[in-house]
Formats: C-alpha cells, sequence, structure tokens
C-alpha cells in the first residue's frame, strides 16, 4: 500500500489520528504541528511535511489534509508529489473578496498580536486562486465532508470540479478518523493505481 | 557616506523569536522605527538613523525575523509573521511610532499601520510600494513551480550555506545586483549581513529560505485594498533612475498614491532604488518636512 501522510487540523490533538494509523497497510506519519507539539528551527508546516514527502519520492504517497491544514496538502498535490489527495473537511469556506480578505488577515493579525500562541490561519477563501490551483491537482482527489464542514452544500459540488484530476465526493456522519481512515481504504483500493 | 555607530545593539524576545535592535538617541524620546528589504539588515540605517535621532526621536532600527542577527524564518507566511513582530515590537518599545521603511520593509510598515492605526503614527515609504501589477501574476505552470520551489527549499534546507572568502567576495556579489550602491556601501552591507562560517570563510545572515515562494492568494488587488486602510500620513520617497527591484513609476505610482487616504509623494532626483543611501541629504529634509507637517 501507498504511504499516509495525516495533516491534521489546527487545533486537534492528533491523538485520533495516531490511533488509528495503525489499520493503514503501509508507512503513516501523522506529524506533530507547529505550536501544537513540534517546535524547533523550521516549524512551518510545509517544511514539516517537506523531508517526509521527499523521504517517500517515487512511492506516490497519499495525502489527508484535514480542515485549514488542507492547503498544505494541496501544496504538495499541485507540485504532484502525491498519489492520492484526501481533503476531509477541507474545501473552505464562503468566497471572500480581497476587501474582506485584508479585513480578516488584519482581525487574525490582531489576534496573534493579543495572543502569540494563537493558532490557526486568517479565515481567507479566494475564489481565482483557489481555482488555479484546483485545476493543476490531477491526481485523484477524495472529498469527505462532514457535519463539521464549513462549506455549504451547494459548493461541495462546484468545489468538486475545481480539481484536474478524477473526484469522489463522500458524506459521512463522522469525522473520527477511523471510518475517514476506512473510506479513504476502499477508495484508494478502487483506483487504476490503486494496491 | 557618514556612518554612526548604534550606541546600543539589543536582543528583544517576541512572537517566539528574537529580534536584534540597533538604537540611537534618547530612549525616552518618541520611537522611530526603521525596517529594512529584503536580504538587508539594521544596519543598513548607519547613516540615516542617527540623523533623525537628533532631531529628537528615539531611533531603532531592527533585523528582521530571517535577516541580520534575528532569529530564523520558520515559516511559509513570513510577511504577515515579520508584521506581527513588528507590532509586538512597536508595542514594547513604546508606540505610537513613526516608522521608515525601504522596499519590502516599506510594504510591511504599510500592512503594519493598516492593521494596527493605533500603533502607528506616520510611514516613511521608501520605494516600497509593491511590485509593478505586471510581475504579480501567476506562473504559467503553476504545477511545475510549485515542485521546482519545494526540490528548491529541500536544497536550501539540507545543505550548509556557502562561504565567502571575504567581505569584499560578498561585497562584489552584491554589487552585481545592486548596480547603483557605492563600493563603500556594499562592503559596509557585507560586513555586517555576514558572519563567519564554520569553515572559517564568510556566510550571509540572511536566510535563505526567504526565496521560497509557496501558495498565497495575495495580488494586486489585495495590495491597493491593503493600502486603502492605511489612515496614518504617508511619505513616499521615490528614485527616477532605472535600478535593480525599482519598484512603480509614472501613472501607476500616481494611482497608488491616490489610493491612500493622506500620502504624498517625493521624487528624489538621480536615485534608484536605495534613495536614502543614494541621496541621504534629499531624504533627511523631506522626512524634517514631512514630520513638520504631520507632527511628531
Amino acid at each position: 500500500m501507498n504511504p499516509l501522510l495525516v495533516v491534521r487540523d489546527v487545533g486537534d490533538d492528533g491523538a485520533a489520528w495516531s490511533d488509528a494509523v495503525p489499520a493503514w497497510s503501509g508507512d503513516a506519519v501523522v506529524p506533530d504541528l507547529t505550536l501544537e507539539g513540534a517546535t524547533g528551527d523550521r516549524t512551518d508546516i510545509v517544511w514539516l511535511l517537506l523531508e517526509q514527502m521527499d523521504a517517500w519520492r517515487g512511492r506516490a504517497p497519499i495525502i489527508i489534509g484535514c480542515g485549514e491544514h488542507s492547503l498544505a496538502a494541496e501544496t504538495f498535490a499541485l507540485a504532484g508529489w502525491v498519489g492520492g489527495l484526501v481533503l476531509v473537511d477541507g474545501l473552505g469556506g464562503a468566497w471572500t473578496t480581497p476587501e474582506e480578505q485584508v479585513a480578516r488577515q488584519n482581525v487574525w493579525l490582531r489576534a496573534k498580536f493579543e495572543a502569540p500562541d494563537h493558532v490557526g490561519y486568517p479565515r481567507v477563501w479566494l475564489e481565482p486562486f483557489t481555482r488555479l490551483l484546483r485545476e493543476n491537482v490531477r491526481c485523484p482527489v477524495l472529498i469527505v465532508e462532514t457535519p463539521a464542514s464549513i462549506t455549504s452544500v451547494d459548493e461541495v459540488e462546484k468545489r468538486a470540479h475545481q480539481f484536474g484530476g478524477p473526484v469522489e465526493v463522500l458524506r459521512i456522519e463522522s469525522a473520527a478518523p477511523v471510518p475517514i481512515l476506512r473510506e479513504v481504504t476502499a477508495w484508494w483500493d478502487s483506483q487504476p493505481d490503486g494496491r | 557616506m557618514s556612518l554612526v555607530d548604534p550606541e546600543r545593539a539589543l536582543f528583544i524576545d517576541v512572537n517566539r523569536t528574537t529580534l536584534r535592535v540597533w538604537q540611537w538617541g534618547d530612549a525616552s524620546r518618541p520611537v522611530v522605527l526603521f525596517l529594512h528589504g529584503g536580504f538587508d539588515h539594521g544596519r543598513m540605517y548607519d547613516e540615516l538613523a542617527p540623523r533623525v535621532a537628533a532631531l529628537g526621536y528615539h531611533a531603532v532600527a531592527v533585523d528582521a525575523r530571517g535577516h541580520g542577527d534575528s532569529g530564523r524564518l520558520t515559516s511559509g507566511t513570513t510577511w504577515m509573521t515579520q508584521v506581527l513582530d513588528f507590532a509586538l515590537l512597536a508595542r514594547e518599545l513604546g508606540a505610537p511610532v513613526g516608522v521608515v521603511a525601504h522596499s519590502m520593509g516599506g510594504g510591511q510598515a504599510l500592512t503594519l499601520a493598516g492593521a494596527f492605526p493605533e500603533l502607528v503614527r506616520w510611514v516613511v515609504n521608501i520605494d516600497g510600494l509593491g511590485p509593478p501589477a505586471e510581475v504579480m501574476v501567476d506562473p504559467d505552470d503553476p504545477s511545475s513551480a510549485m515542485s521546482e520551489n519545494l526540490e528548491r527549499a529541500l536544497r536550501i534546507l539540507g545543505r550548509d550555506p556557502r562561504e565567502w572568502e571575504s567581505v569584499a567576495a560578498m561585497a562584489d556579489q552584491r554589487g552585481k545586483v545592486n548596480v547603483r550602491l557605492p563600493r563603500p556601501w556594499l562592503l559596509h552591507l557585507a560586513e555586517h549581513g555576514s558572519s563567519r562560517g564554520p569553515g572559517g570563510g564568510r556566510v550571509w545572515k540572511s536566510d535563505p529560505i526567504l526565496t521560497i515562494d509557496l501558495p498565497s492568494p495575495f495580488g494586486y488587488e489585495q495590495l491597493l485594498a491593503q493600502h486603502r486602510l492605511v489612515r496614518c500620513p504617508v511619505l513616499v520617497l521615490t528614485g527616477d533612475e532605472p535600478d535593480t527591484w525599482n519598484e512603480v513609476h509614472g501613472d501607476e505610482l500616481l494611482r497608488r498614491i491616490a489610493n491612500f487616504p493622506d500620502a504624498r509623494v517625493v521624487h528624489v532626483p538621480g536615485t534608484g532604488h536605495y534613495v536614502h543611501i543614494e541621496d541621504p541629504d534629499t531624504t533627511m529634509q523631506s522626512i524634517e518636512a514631512f514630520v513638520r507637517e504631520v507632527g511628531r
């Protein structure tokens, strides 16, 4: 089985994913994230994942991006470094205008100013940026939507069509890692390049 | 060229990093923060900052995160992280502050003023209104561009920095990029922008990870929206000579100036991107006139 890298959501302690991934029949890593365990000289989420992705070059890893960390997973998919991309509640919120984007970035800056260890990112989703990124993602994509998603039902279908690769959308009732991982396994098994 | 060593050199911890600050003048006076551009450092203000201090200010030049003696970069969100560093530093030093800022630092000063109007009294922006609109475009092949960026990041993170045989050799290299900078300035910037490497040579202090681009939803429209939020007085200083990293000119410059609620521009003839280094006297006269107009 292809190796699996899970980029868990902001604020999630990762324990549930760490408990779940031994069920994956291949190598699997759930890294600690900045301000939530791992610290050090290079703690940006992408740098944190980079060496692992490099070590798995040629093995077509599957990357799962959850919630606000979906962009990190999509970054590697955009670069063509993954065999499959899974987004769990990762399609984003309502599109923002440039004015809204700057205003929300300022809100985020002020929140960090008051509490520098505050985690999370500005609540920004810019349609042209997202479209350009996703239309250049050409690997198979599984979109997992749970009741906790911030993406409206109408938007899920539209955004699924943004991707350049084959896409499946799956709605499940639980955001718990065990059932999600079960679905990911079934989805990957059904892919021409799976197993 | 008349340089004055800082009167005090401190390290200040903010935002999970350590910033090097260089100070001139009475620490009880109103603070003016000096922000440098990309790959530069606070000692680029060794001429301007003491002259501003002599006007009755506490002049504080900072090495931005990833530059000079300050902490390394940790993030692909470098811009916002550095702005947050400056906001916290301004609070630590005694806000509201005036800000004199060049190039990338000029843009960050405007982000700072827009997000934290209570922290910034005024901004002097030296050729830092952002790149021309035509360079803020998406790559033709985003997938290949991203892969190349990640490959480059791996090389940077995994290797020892290049060592140069001498400060003079580093100045030579810098002079090939910043062709208008006088030789004594190239030597000054190279001397303070480098340190002894593990092999006995010299290495640049600026963090090479600064050259890596990660996907970011920021472009021309966002830049203008950010500028529109800057309510404090802004003085823009620009040169009129072609130069490396020379930013915006002509009608586009006027459009950007008009986009601010309260901005004025001074064209400093015979200068390029480093207006304050090439013509410190006109720069100082412009700053003096500006602070007379808008108040301390």
